[in-house]
């Protein structure tokens, strides 16, 4: 092995880093288009702030849309020491020109904003402007840090629908990275914290006007965030809630199937829940179902939630690749109790009830 | 109309393990397919094809064995490939895949429009298709549902649709913003279009189809300096590390106490696993 001699240069950097940061240039910038500071951005500013405070820079934020002062001074309790405002939605040629002189270090995006019809405006421009600045890009990340020897931004990426995150140090400059807000912790609220706010005096045409369908049909949580309108099934889903006798009537097993919709979830059941009527048989778990062990390869569900079921070999060899068993039914001696990851010993129904009341607040 | 279908080999999402003592992929039983998302974006363009006349070329970046997808495309239904392979694209990372598709585009010039899919299995974060748009200086839309209609120019209207053959000025699509819920677009050509995985399955190659996809003159291999492509446009961006991984299972254990603190505790179990997203807590 050779000593990497880059390594000893950087570790000696680094007694630099924690200085005040001086240029009128660089910077980690932070990019809020859809106009409102909701919580995700507030986040995301803190987040910048993290990085800032590791690279030694400035934590700028870039307020486009209807933004206000007051939303100026909220962003600089955040954490933001510069407040941009300017109008409209800027085109990604306005991005560049924007963003061109003023050579940022690190230029952050949400994946989402507040508006359900601005979803896609971070996920375009982040990776457009990384593009066109030829600088490096992360186009999803649940996190970021600062490497500590190498002084890069080091993102992590979701991989295998998040059952691992990938680190992907970003080389090039700027860094880019369009960042899902909702995985990141609290924003700072710390009224001590001093910033200016300041008028581009930008004006960017209004977005067009969008013509929302709400009711194109068949659309359900698909693969990913981005959403998809394939159907979701037992063989697709990344959870799945089943039900079993335990549910006791149908009224209980139509509560389990809120409570699959709410997670995002396909309904499956066994063949008591066939029989009862409550499920069909595409929606069958077991031997002879639809997720049988010899039927099912498409995908392993990442969280299967059994209520009010035993379980039997059957149940066992269709979930074996599950990621996460939870089983909630009364009894500690079901077979089920082995095998799941977590059991919970109470009537699946009030469970059910308890946990759709949380998801829904 | 021309239309390229960007399509890219990846490993199939069941054969990937994860190697926890590693913290990295398990490839060893993991086999190459082409990316599902493409397969829709394939059947998009296809439609499209019958739709309004033309020529579907699909374009795809990788190794020696990613002419298997571009075979594969020509099974399914394309009129031809265009493979980009070569040394120098071995390492190459999301900028780089861009410069080199958006030098196949120009090499296939004229084209219309560009589907994608809207991310790889496995790893894919849908910065592609924003990538080669501003690559081309081309307008870009994402998470499009396959069915597309052709149009002699842009309007709001969805279904003002042309007769095979005729001048096709836009495309009108529906995006998914949320579940069930979907946004009308209207793209005046030429433009990246980001396709999603929709109702219908993609079609099944055909025999017949299949044996011809082997067929001489079909498949055209260029490597990316035969584009015009320096060692500089293809450095990598990005460096790939370890995996960060979720807490290790354990069966059989026992969340006890009253239902409600039961509740409260699993949600924590499942939020640390990633399973229910933060901001509903
Ligand atoms: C040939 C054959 C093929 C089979 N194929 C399948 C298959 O493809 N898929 C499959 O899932 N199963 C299959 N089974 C197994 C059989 O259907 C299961 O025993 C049954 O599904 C178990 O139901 P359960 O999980 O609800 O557990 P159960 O043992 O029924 O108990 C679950 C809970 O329901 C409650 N409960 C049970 N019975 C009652 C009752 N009578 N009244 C009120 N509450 C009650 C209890 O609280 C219990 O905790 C097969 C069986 C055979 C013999
Ligand atoms: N090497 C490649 N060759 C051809 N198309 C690609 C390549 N990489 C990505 N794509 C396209 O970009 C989409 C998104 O991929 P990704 O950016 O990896 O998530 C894929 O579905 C393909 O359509």
């Amino acid at each position: 092995m050779s000593l990497d001699l880059s390594y000893y240069e950087a570790l000696m950097g680094v007694a630099a880093a924690g200085e005040q940061p001086t240029t009128a240039t660089g910077g980690v910038w932070v990019v809020a288009l859809a106009g409102r500071l909701d919580d995700g951005l507030l986040r995301l500013i803190g987040k910048g702030r993290v990085l800032a405070d590791a690279l030694g820079a400035y934590v700028h934020l870039l307020m486009a849309g209807e933004a206000e002062a007051a939303d100026g001074n909220r962003a600089i309790q955040a954490g933001a020491d510069r407040v941009w405002l300017a109008r409209g939605t800027p085109a990604l040629a306005d991005l560049v020109e924007f963003f061109r002189p003023r050579g940022p270090q690190v230029v952050l995006f949400p994946f989402r904003e507040i508006s359900r019809f601005a979803t896609r405006l971070g996920r375009t421009l982040g990776p457009g402007l990384a593009q066109a600045l030829n600088g490096s890009l992360c186009a999803r990340a649940a996190d970021l840090e600062v490497d500590p020897i190498y002084q890069r931004v080091v993102a992590h990426q979701p991989v295998l629908d998040d059952a691992a995150r990938q680190r992907v140090a970003l080389l090039a400059s700027p860094a880019v990275a369009v960042v899902d807000t909702t995985l990141l912790p609290a924003a700072f609220n710390e009224p001590w914290r001093t910033g200016t706010i300041e008028d581009t005096g930008l004006t960017w045409p209004a977005p067009p006007p969008s013509q929302p369908l709400p009711q194109f049909g068949g659309g359900v949580r698909g693969e990913g965030r981005g959403g998809g309108a394939a159907p979701l099934t037992l063989a697709n889903a990344a959870v799945i809630v089943a039900g079993g006798l335990g549910l006791k009537s149908a009224e209980g097993f139509a509560l389990a199937a809120r409570l699959a919709q709410a997670l995002g979830a396909a309904v499956g059941g066994d063949m008591a829940a066939l029989d009862a009527g409550w499920i069909s048989e595409d929606q069958l778990i077991g031997l002879a179902g639809a997720r049988s062990f010899a039927k099912f390869r498409e995908r392993a569900p990442r969280l299967f939630l059994a209520l009010g079921m035993d379980g039997d070999t059957g149940l066992f060899m269709s979930i074996q690749d599950a990621g996460l068993v939870v089983a909630v039914q009364p009894d500690p001696s079901a077979p089920i109790a082995a095998v799941a990851d977590y059991n919970i010993y109470a009537d699946p129904v009030e469970f059910a009830r308890v946990l759709l009341g949380k998801l829904q607040r | 109309m021309r239309i390229v279908v960007c399509v890219k080999q990846t490993y199939d999402p069941a054969t990937v393990k994860i190697s926890r003592s590693r913290e990295e992929f398990d490839l060893r039983g993991a086999v190459k397919i082409m990316n599902p998302a493409d397969k829709h974006a394939l059947e998009a363009a296809l439609r499209l094809r019958e739709a309004a006349g033309g020529e579907v070329v699909a374009l795809t970046v990788g190794d020696a064995d990613a002419e298997d997808v571009g075979r594969e495309a020509i099974a399914m239904g394309a009129d031809r490939a265009l493979l980009i392979a070569g040394p120098e694209l071995a390492a190459a990372t999301g900028r780089a895949v861009a410069k080199a598709l958006a030098a196949g585009i120009g090499h296939l010039a004229p084209v219309d429009l560009v589907l994608v899919g809207q991310a790889a299995a496995v790893d894919g974060t849908g910065g592609l298709a924003p990538r080669l748009a501003a690559a081309l200086g081309w307008p870009v839309a994402l998470d499009v549902l396959p069915s597309l209609s052709p149009s002699s120019s842009p309007s709001p209207n969805l279904g003002g649709g042309v007769g095979v053959g005729a001048e096709v000025g836009a495309v009108e699509a529906v995006a998914v913003v949320d579940p069930g819920v979907g946004e009308a677009i209207s793209l005046p050509l030429p433009a990246v279009v980001a396709i999603v995985a929709g109702a219908e399955r993609p079609r099944y190659p055909q025999p017949a189809r299949i044996a011809n996809a082997w067929a001489p003159g079909l498949l055209a291999i260029c490597t990316a300096s035969d584009l015009g492509l320096t060692a500089e446009d293809l450095a990598p961006d990005v460096e790939v590390g370890g995996l960060v991984l979720p807490p290790e299972r354990t069966r059989g254990q026992v969340i006890t106490g009253p239902l409600d603190a039961a509740v409260d505790e699993l949600w924590t179990v499942l939020q640390a696993q990633r399973l229910i997203p933060a901001a509903a807590a």
